[in-house]
């Protein structure tokens, strides 16, 4: 079934076409929701919601970009306003209790799974920035827009973030810090 | 500069085509909230999977801290207005709306706005929320203004791990399906001889209480005053959570129990001192209200 097949099918609301792209992009967007929150199931509610919209918008989805593009916006904007609702777009936070990773691995032998548990053990604050820049690709001033932050304050979340993964692969620059 | 690219490059190229394996069970919700969509568009109280699911999320916020109570019932009258409105920005411009906007137009940008408006119009069930809703738009005015001043104040919770407040979330949703069954026995007695009985049908301003909240406790195990209690009115429940000055929830407890031991969550004695509570008192779904003070534990 090609893309287009798919889309039509869904928007006339048929259940397999549907499965069908759950079935496509779900396991790639069940690793984008999870890089937003620090939990598999507040992750997997995400991804119920957000395809929940996706199928509820599918109508308007236009052909000038990917699909996936398309859904994975859907889902960054739900894991944003899920954040937002749970107030945990906290920024400027520096948690405490944060620890540092005890086997430092070099990043060579990091494997996803490793990076992305790092991307989770962040503040959350610092996850989101850096899930938009690192990632996802927006630059500050759109991260700024989007957050409702000043653009500094994302480059300032940015580096603070990186400075902390760096901390926790064990590659901590002394003339940095 | 090389090495915050550095940085981002490891972390883009190992996760962004990164696929976790999904639940079949998530697909079997996604179907039933579509289902539950269809079917009952307007009927706000048909439970929905996801919606439960938001519910939990919801309510760990609650636990979030009490200037984030507030701002949650606000959010859930947002989206309450929403849907009466049927357009996307809400009155009093406040902050979530804008960022709302601006991010559907960013991020968004293959979606026109106005069916953006549709996913929020989309009924959202709080069926186990629906005493918070109502508390929310009697309060929707001042809460407003607390949600503007959120953003100073967003820090103080934060000490409250994920990982607790889900926790605590759970135990919540079950308390609130355990409490259905449970009854208030100690309300019952007292409240023969109320002035302004309940009676569902002549009267709806509803008495929520018998008496003030006290402002005061000794939990010393004296036998005297050990428990700070709220006094409820017949068939009222309450769900009551304590903060400490800086705005950390500490313990909480509902109308399961008699009162509040002076115990942290945890388990762990809380010092003497002043402790903030918000207490909801709801009557069924029919009507609830909010009760917030101090109170004084000393040993």
């Amino acid at each position: 079934m090609s893309d287009q097949e798919l889309i039509e099918g869904c928007i006339s609301n048929h259940p397999e076409s549907q499965k069908a792209l759950f079935n496509l992009f779900s396991s790639k967007m069940l690793a984008v929701c999870l890089r937003y929150v620090s939990n598999r199931a507040e992750a997997e509610d995400i991804l119920q919601d957000g395809f929940i919209k996706v199928f509820g918008k599918i109508g308007s989805f236009k052909n000038e970009g990917s699909l996936e593009g398309w859904i994975k916006r859907i889902m960054v904007n739900t894991a944003l306003d899920q954040l937002r609702k749970n107030k945990k777009l906290l920024i400027n936070e520096l948690d405490e209790n944060w620890d540092v990773m005890d086997d430092r691995e070099s990043s060579d032998s990091l494997e996803a799974k490793d990076l992305m548990k790092l991307v989770q053990s962040l503040p959350n604050g610092f996850r989101t920035v850096f899930n938009l820049y690192a990632i996802e690709g927006y630059s500050h001033k759109e991260i700024g827009e989007i957050l409702g932050i000043n653009e500094s304050t994302s480059k300032s979340q940015y580096s603070r973030a990186r400075g902390h993964l760096m901390k926790m692969l064990g590659k901590v620059e002394q003339k940095e810090f | 500069m090389t090495e915050k690219d550095e940085i981002a490059a490891l972390f883009r190229s190992r996760l962004s085509e990164h696929q976790e394996s999904v639940d079949p069970s998530i697909w079997n919700n996604i179907q039933h909230g579509l289902q539950t969509q269809s079917i009952g568009a307007s009927a706000g109280a048909v439970a929905k999977t996801s919606g439960l699911f938001k519910t939990l999320a919801v309510a760990g916020l609650v636990i979030g801290g009490g200037i984030v109570t507030t701002v949650v019932y606000l959010n859930v009258v947002q989206e309450d207005q929403v849907e009466q409105n049927e357009v996307a920005v809400t009155p009093v411009g406040n902050t979530p709306n804008k960022i709302e906007l601006e991010k559907d137009a960013l991020l968004d940008n293959p979606v026109e706005n106005s069916n953006a408006t549709e996913i929020q119009t989309e009924p959202k069930p709080f069926d186990p929320q629906q005493s918070l809703k109502n508390v929310g738009i009697e309060s929707a005015g001042e809460s407003t203004t607390n949600q503007a001043s959120a953003p100073d104040n967003q820090t103080e919770p934060k000490q409250i791990k994920n990982e607790t407040s889900i926790k605590t979330t759970q135990e919540t949703a079950e308390a609130r399906k355990g409490s259905t069954d449970t009854g208030v026995g100690f309300t019952k007695t007292e409240d023969s001889n109320l002035p302004n009985n309940l009676s569902k049908t002549e009267n709806t301003e509803y008495q929520f209480l018998t008496k003030e909240i006290p402002n005061i406790f000794t939990p010393n195990g004296d036998g005297f005053n050990d428990l700070f209690s709220i006094p409820l009115g017949v068939d009222m429940r309450h769900q009551t959570k304590i903060f400490d000055k800086r705005g950390v929830l500490v313990a909480e407890f509902d109308d399961r129990t008699e009162g509040w031991n002076g115990l942290a969550s945890s388990g762990a004695e809380l010092s003497e001192g002043t402790y903030f509570y918000v207490t909801f008192v709801s009557y069924g779904a029919k009507s609830s209200k909010q009760f917030k003070g101090t109170i004084s534990l000393k040993r």
